[in-house]
C-alpha cells in the first residue's frame, strides 16, 4: 500500500533537509536588493539612452 | 467534482512605512524554498539561483507582494514557475550532453543522493506534488491551488508519486544492501 511508504518518505525527505540545509549558503537580503537596485539602474540608463536617440533621431528627421 | 480556484485576493496596499519587513520574510523563508527546489531540480547552486531570483521579482514589487493574503504563496509559485522552466531546458541540456560525455559526479552525502535520484525517476506532476507535500508541507488544497488543477488530480498525483518514490526507495535500498 502507498501510505505504507509515508514513515519511509519522511524519513528520507528529513535526512535530505537536514544534509542540504547545512551546505545552502545563503547570501542575504542585502543580495536580493542590491540586484534589484542594479536592475532599476540599468532600465534607466536604457531609457534615458532611448530618449537621447529618439530625440536624435528626431532632430536628424527636422533638419533634413 | 467542481474546483473553485480562490485566488488570494490582493488587500489594499499598505503605506511604506507600515510594509512587512522583507529582511525578515527572506531569512524566514529562503532556505526552506530552496531546499524544495534543490529536492525538484536536484541541483543545489540552480535552486539557490531560482530561489534567489523569486525574491528578487518580490522584492521589486514589495508594496504589492507584501499586501497579498500570503506573500510566501507568491513567491513560492515564481519559484517553482522558474524552476519547472528550467528543469525542461535541464532535461533537454542534459539529454545532448549525455550523447557527448560520461559524466562524473562527486559530492552530497549518499542519502541526499539517493532521495534525488529515486525523485529523478518519477514523472515530474508526481515528483512536484510530493515535494510540495512531504518537503514544503503543503496541503492537497493548497498545491490544487498553486498548481491550478483539482484536489482529485493532487490526490492522484501524491498517491503514484508515494508509491513510486517507496519503490524506488526501497528498491535502492534492497540494492545497497546486497
Amino acid at each position: 500500500m502507498p501510505e505504507d511508504y509515508d514513515e519511509l518518505i519522511h524519513g528520507a525527505f528529513g535526512d535530505f533537509t537536514e544534509d542540504a540545509e547545512s551546505t545552502i549558503t545563503s547570501a542575504g537580503s542585502g543580495d536580493v536588493r542590491s540586484k534589484v537596485a542594479r536592475r532599476r539602474q540599468r532600465v534607466r540608463v536604457l531609457v534615458v539612452v532611448a530618449i537621447v536617440v529618439l530625440v536624435a533621431v528626431v532632430g536628424l528627421v527636422a533638419v533634413l | 467534482m467542481t474546483v473553485v480556484m480562490a485566488h488570494a485576493a490582493p488587500r489594499p496596499v499598505p503605506a511604506a512605512e507600515s510594509l512587512p519587513d522583507f529582511d525578515a520574510f527572506y531569512s524566514a523563508n529562503y532556505l526552506r524554498l530552496t531546499v524544495q527546489i534543490y529536492a525538484y531540480l536536484g541541483d543545489q547552486h540552480e535552486a539557490e539561483d531560482l530561489v534567489q531570483e523569486a525574491f528578487c521579482r518580490a522584492f521589486s514589487s514589495w508594496k504589492t507582494v507584501s499586501g497579498y493574503a500570503e506573500p510566501l504563496a507568491w513567491v513560492r509559485r515564481v519559484a517553482w514557475n522558474l524552476a519547472t522552466s528550467r528543469f525542461r531546458k535541464q532535461k533537454t541540456a542534459m539529454n545532448f550532453l549525455r550523447k557527448q560525455r560520461e559524466e562524473h559526479v562527486e559530492g552530497p552525502s549518499p542519502d541526499r543522493v539517493a532521495l534525488t535520484r529515486a525523485l529523478s525517476k518519477i514523472p515530474e506532476h508526481h515528483r512536484r506534488a510530493v515535494v510540495l507535500y512531504y518537503l514544503g508541507q503543503l496541503s492537497v488544497t493548497e498545491i490544487a491551488l498553486q498548481e491550478g488543477v483539482a484536489e482529485g488530480t493532487v490526490k492522484s498525483w501524491l498517491s503514484r508519486g508515494r508509491a513510486a518514490l517507496g519503490n524506488q526507495l526501497t528498491g535502492q535500498k534492497g540494492g545497497d544492501d546486497a
